[in-house]
């Protein structure tokens, strides 16, 4: 199904199995208990050498710092951000802030941490630290939110969305703009992979839809970008046109990303709870073979094989499946197979806006590249960009930065066609070198 | 998500070749997002 990449694009690194906080929904399934007592395990140094200089070695484009809490662990969270930025790899840390102090905020910015992510569970102490089962969570985190806007480090907040906190989802919104913050991301709470009741967390189909409702409500009244941060079945979000940037991430588990434990152990994603090897023992590749279930469709479940919707969708959460309808190859507890005809509906009716091209552009100065057997993988900054074929590579290698670039010539010299070029700069592996032309005036 | 109706010269897919999902209607698998932890709004590149 999907092809077999030289390794992942993005890898999250565990620094900590400790954390700050002991949410009630915590996908971390080898936390233990319900206690509010955590595992002690932390990366050593030793260790983070070892696993960087092969992430290092295979080019991995994007790390994501997380745990646990990566801030209690700081040593190897430092030693990471150092490594990677000295070897072009890009960072993003996702913190409760509990622990934030000012110097760390600095070393963020120093060490170029694109992106901060922290939860806000709700719009006051109240409810945050209900749900996090900690006193003066909310307070420390809503602190370390403004500790890192002074260090100018971008920030931003995620609602981990359960039948606890469902009704307070414009409220959180609003709290997330009050403080400034650019956008306001929500995920749907994830049964973890020691829980075999979470029907008191998990919301419905039909709360699904009318979350996905709510948080674009919001986004639309109030102007405010809002996004999800997690794939969901297309079927089971159902109005894809309504909600298409919702509609817009796939399950890419063990096809371009996945995830590292604090003890070396490789899994497709943080939810997913089987390892496929250890980095400190293993090479990176040999594990990501191992991986190939993920990628062949095996785990696709059989309704969703034969679904039209399934290149646009991708079947939805496996680890889902696995803990609410007893496999990993099973249906995604969102799914509504019988929507899916009018899903298809909507996706084929959406035709491409055409917009003509600048006549002249420049590479994008934070482009990266791989090699891969079939081209190449592309990331323009923080964020991946596309697949090239050998054709498109020569001609992205043949260009040079800083210099203004005939749009006619290159599509001539490539022969691959204007929507060639048109792609690229909806990519943004092309930016245009004139301020108008990109904000589409004229 | 699905823009195109045409595979572009140039770009390559990350659907296997041979599957039928790299081909037409489904050539836009490269434009899909992941699980980046990052909201495309605040992405330096958008």
């Amino acid at each position: 199904m999907y092809k077999t990449l030289s390794a992942p694009h993005i890898i999250q690194i565990e620094v900590s199995a400790m954390c700050t906080n002991c949410c009630q929904h915590c996908y971390n399934f080898w936390r233990q208990g319900g206690d509010g007592q955590t595992t002690s395990a932390n990366l050593s140094l030793e260790q983070v050498s070892r696993i960087m200089d092969q992430i290092i070695g295979h080019r991995v484009f994007h790390l994501v710092l997380t745990g646990g809490e990566p801030l209690l662990n700081k040593k190897a969270l430092f030693e990471i951000l150092r490594r990677a930025t000295e070897n072009n790899i890009t960072t993003s840390v996702n913190s409760t802030l509990v622990t934030l102090t000012k110097e760390d905020a600095l070393k963020f910015k120093e060490l170029g941490v694109s992106m901060v992510l922290t939860s806000l569970l709700g719009p006051t102490a109240e409810i945050h630290d209900q749900i996090v089962q900690r006193n003066t969570a909310f307070e420390r985190t809503v602190k370390g939110i403004r500790v890192l806007q002074e260090a100018k480090v971008p920030v931003s907040a995620n609602m981990v969305v359960s039948r606890k906190n469902q009704h307070l989802i414009r409220e959180t919104g609003n709290l997330a703009r009050s403080l400034g913050l650019k956008s306001f991301n929500s995920t749907r709470a994830g049964c973890p992979g020691n829980c075999f009741n979470f029907s008191e967390f998990s919301l419905n189909l039909q709360e699904f839809r009318l979350y996905l409702e709510k948080l674009h409500t919001f986004g639309d009244t109030e102007k405010m970008p809002v996004d999800v941060l997690s794939s969901y079945p297309l079927c089971g979000i159902k109005e894809v046109d309504r909600y298409q940037k919702f509609a817009s991430r796939r399950c890419m588990a063990g096809v371009n990303t996945l995830t590292l434990s604090v003890t070396g152990e490789v899994r497709p994603c943080s939810h997913f709870d089987v390892s496929y090897g250890n980095l400190l023992q293993e090479d990176l590749s040999v594990i990501w073979q191992k991986m190939t279930e993920w990628r062949d469709g095996s785990l696709i479940p059989a309704v969703c094989q034969s679904c039209k919707v399934l290149p646009w969708c991708g079947g939805g959460c496996r680890m889902e499946a696995k803990m609410r309808n007893g496999s990993p190859s099973g249906l995604d507890p969102y799914a509504s197979p019988s929507d899916a005809d009018y899903v298809f509906g909507q996706l084929k009716g959406r035709r491409k806006e055409s917009s003509s091209l600048p006549v002249t552009v420049r590479l994008n100065p934070k482009i990266r590249w791989r090699l891969e057997d079939f081209g190449a993988a592309i990331f323009a900054g923080t964020r991946f960009a596309c697949y090239l074929n050998h054709k498109g590579l020569e001609l992205i290698k043949s260009l040079s930065h800083g210099l203004d670039l005939s749009t006619a010539d290159l599509i001539k010299r490539s022969g691959t066609g204007e929507a060639f070029m048109a792609g690229l700069i909806e990519r943004k592996v092309f930016v245009p070198n004139n301020p108008k032309e990109k904000e589409g005036g004229d | 998500m699905a823009k195109d109706s045409q595979q572009v010269a140039g770009f390559e897919s990350i659907f296997d070749s041979g599957t039928g999902m790299e081909q037409g209607q489904f050539v836009d698998s490269w434009d899909d997002c992941y699980d980046c932890n990052v909201n495309c709004e605040e992405c330096d590149n958008s």
